[in-house]
């Protein structure tokens, strides 16, 4: 049991995604689809489209899984998708002066940049943000920074660097043909 | 319910002083966070639960049945929560009482493994792998209870196969409890080191996640207990571009490559004789593929060329973008199909072949063609003649151009199938007539 078809269609920015099932449900029964963006899951559907926001130049892998199960363990079944980003995922300051938290990314032991701000609601005690997509065999660390009213910076929580390691972006090609040596060349098109 | 530090968790993995994190966790509970998850839990998603009140707690390991005895967590502090199962699948959390939310609350907790920590060590370079390598590390395993621990072992999981235990002078490699490496006792507060040694043979294949898993077992009050230990790590090898070409089927992805190389523009030294050959191309980052990337019109993962006498020829046209076979009244099928192609390869008709006898159509053998408008973008809505009730009606859609004399058709490996049916609904169940009015729908 599998699936039997992927099938995109692009319109600007909004790439959609339509799958096609064998699963045969049983009476009662929906095929559930589980979608994975760069190795991270996203969602549950039991519609077998879907649609992403991928910039034009930009890549995304989408894995999507499908199973009778309504609560199939999304991590256990994930695909080996060797995820191109991070969810950065953070316990509440029990400071009541904290209004938002800033969240720095530093590339390569470079300079930290902002990568998001999360203002967080009443009573939340987890709050996360998704990284953007990051580069292959590159160092990447990153800190949460609770900010007050005023503008003040409070003590900082920083997590130790990781060497990302995930999927390759796939490279574009195109290919020459030599009649002389009836041989190929592939060259990069991008 | 125990307390900290009195039964599988008085023993913890250091490094340098600092507790190694193996599992890695996300999820919690308002008021209730995990700050370390015993490595027997192993990985996927367990649960944490609150009771009626929200001022206890309880925890399932992952594949868990059961849940423990909530536990009173009522006041700041830190707890160890056990699986109802297995006491030695705990997880260690601390408690901000002010923000327990007072309500039952069941939350997800998911598990993952880490990779480089001081249990799995370092990734293997692609250089270490060409040649191989041996690697000795260690790290502490602490005792963090009052009580002594005593009759300490060590073995391997039986899935491990590069990793050996330091047993006084010599590296042993057990997989089981019977034949673990004994360390002895660890009296209260007191650390041991455990040296392991990583063993990579010369030309190790690539693999991006290798785990490392160790199982313990000790006794402590009395009571034996078994502790994991556990990590990820991975084995490079060199990064290259993959080349994928076949005559027959285009490749898919996990086909050994034909060629490869580490630079592009690349040149593989193999010749391509006359007919069709279809090419794919990805990228190795050393540990892990891309994949193929949608490169063709109709977002193929393959180029397509076509060579005769040694010389490219034109590719045939692309094939219908959507179709399908919809069923009209008095057996009458029709065929819905949309095309689009610009430049000089697009079709210039339609070639439909049908079957009534279950048997598959031919292809590139059309029993209708159609025109296709000159635009290059064109849609087909054809009828086929009626048919008997139950007739399969099998239909093979491609399109084709006439290239001096010769049709080219497109590729179609599908065919579709569907089942007459001239059949009404039967009669309603009765008719009657009043010589009142009655209400509509009534």
């Amino acid at each position: 049991m599998a699936l039997t078809a992927i099938k995109q269609e692009r319109m600007s920015n909004i790439t959609a995604v339509i799958v096609t099932s064998d699963l045969v449900p049983g009476a009662g029964q929906s095929i559930n689809y589980y979608w994975y963006l760069d190795g991270v899951f996203i969602e549950r559907t039991v519609n077998n489209r879907n649609a992403f926001m991928v910039s034009a130049g930009d890549q995304a892998r989408i894995d999507i899984v499908d199973s009778l199960d309504a609560d199939l363990d999304v991590i256990a079944n994930a695909p080996s998708a060797y995820p191109a980003r991070r969810s950065i995922v953070w316990v509440r300051s029990t400071d009541t002066t904290v209004v938002r938290y800033r969240i720095e990314q530093q590339k390569a032991s470079g300079t930290w940049q902002t990568i998001g701000t999360v203002v967080p609601l009443s009573q939340q005690w987890s709050l996360s943000v998704l990284s953007p997509r990051l580069e292959d065999l590159t160092s990447y660390a990153w800190r949460i920074v609770p900010v007050d009213a005023d503008g003040n910076d409070g003590t900082i929580l920083a997590l130790s660097a990781e060497q990302i390691v995930r999927r390759p972006d796939v490279p574009d090609f195109e290919l020459t043909f030599d009649a002389g040596t009836t041989r190929v060349t592939f060259k990069d098109a991008a | 319910m125990p307390a900290a530090a009195t039964r599988a968790d008085s023993l913890r993995f250091e490094l340098s002083a600092v507790e190694v994190a193996q599992v890695d966790a996300v999820g919690s509970i308002p008021g209730l966070h995990i700050l370390h998850v015993a490595a027997k839990n192993g990985t996927g998603i367990g649960r944490l639960r609150t009771s009626l009140d929200g001022k206890s707690a309880s925890w399932r390991a992952p594949g868990g049945k059961s849940i423990r005895t909530p536990l009173d967590v009522s006041l700041d502090g830190s707890y160890i929560l056990e699986d109802g199962d297995d006491p030695d699948k705990f997880v260690r959390i601390q408690i901000t009482a002010a923000e327990l939310s007072g309500v039952p609350i069941d939350a997800e907790v998911v598990l993952r493994d880490l990779y480089n920590n001081a249990i799995a060590s370092d990734d293997v370079t692609a250089a270490e792998a060409s040649a191989g390598d041996q690697e000795t590390y260690a790290f502490d395993l602490k005792n963090d209870s009052t009580d002594d621990a005593t009759d300490l072992l060590v073995w391997l999981d039986a899935a491990v196969s590069d990793i050996e235990i330091k047993d006084g002078f010599f590296w042993k490699s057990p997989t089981d409890e019977a034949s673990g490496v004994g360390l002895g006792s660890i009296l209260s507060g007191n650390s041991i080191v455990v040296d392991l040694r990583r063993t990579i043979g010369a030309g190790a294949t690539a693999d991006p996640a290798v785990l490392t898993h160790l199982h313990f077992s000790f006794v402590i009050r009395g009571t034996k207990h078994y502790l994991d230990a556990r990590g990820l790590y991975r084995v490079f090898n060199a990064a290259v571009y993959r080349f994928y070409r076949s005559n027959t089927t285009p490749p898919v992805e996990g086909d050994t490559p034909f060629d490869t190389s580490p630079t592009l523009p690349y040149e593989p030294s193999a010749t391509f004789i006359s007919g069709t050959w279809w090419l794919s191309m990805s990228y190795f980052n050393g540990v892990v593929d891309s994949g193929f990337r949608p490169v063709g019109p109709r977002g193929e993962t393959y180029l397509r060329i076509d060579i005769a006498a040694g010389k490219l020829v034109t590719s045939p046209p692309v094939g219908p973008e959507d179709w399908r076979l919809e069923l009209l009244t008095g057996g009458v099928v029709r065929i819905v199909a949309y095309y689009g192609e610009s430049g000089s390869q697009r079709a210039t008709e339609w070639a439909i072949a049908f079957t009534t006898d279950g048997s598959d159509p031919p292809a590139d053998s059309p029993t209708i063609v159609v025109s296709i408008t000159s635009g290059g973008v064109d849609v087909l809505a054809h009828l086929l003649a009626a048919q008997p009730d139950t007739t399969p009606v099998k239909v093979r859609l491609q399109t084709r151009r006439n290239d001096d004399g010769t049709f080219v058709y497109s590729e179609s490996p599908v065919v579709k199938l569907l089942t007459v049916d001239t059949n009404g609904p039967a009669a309603v169940l009765d008719i009657r007539k009043f010589t009142q009015p009655v209400s509509e729908g009534l």
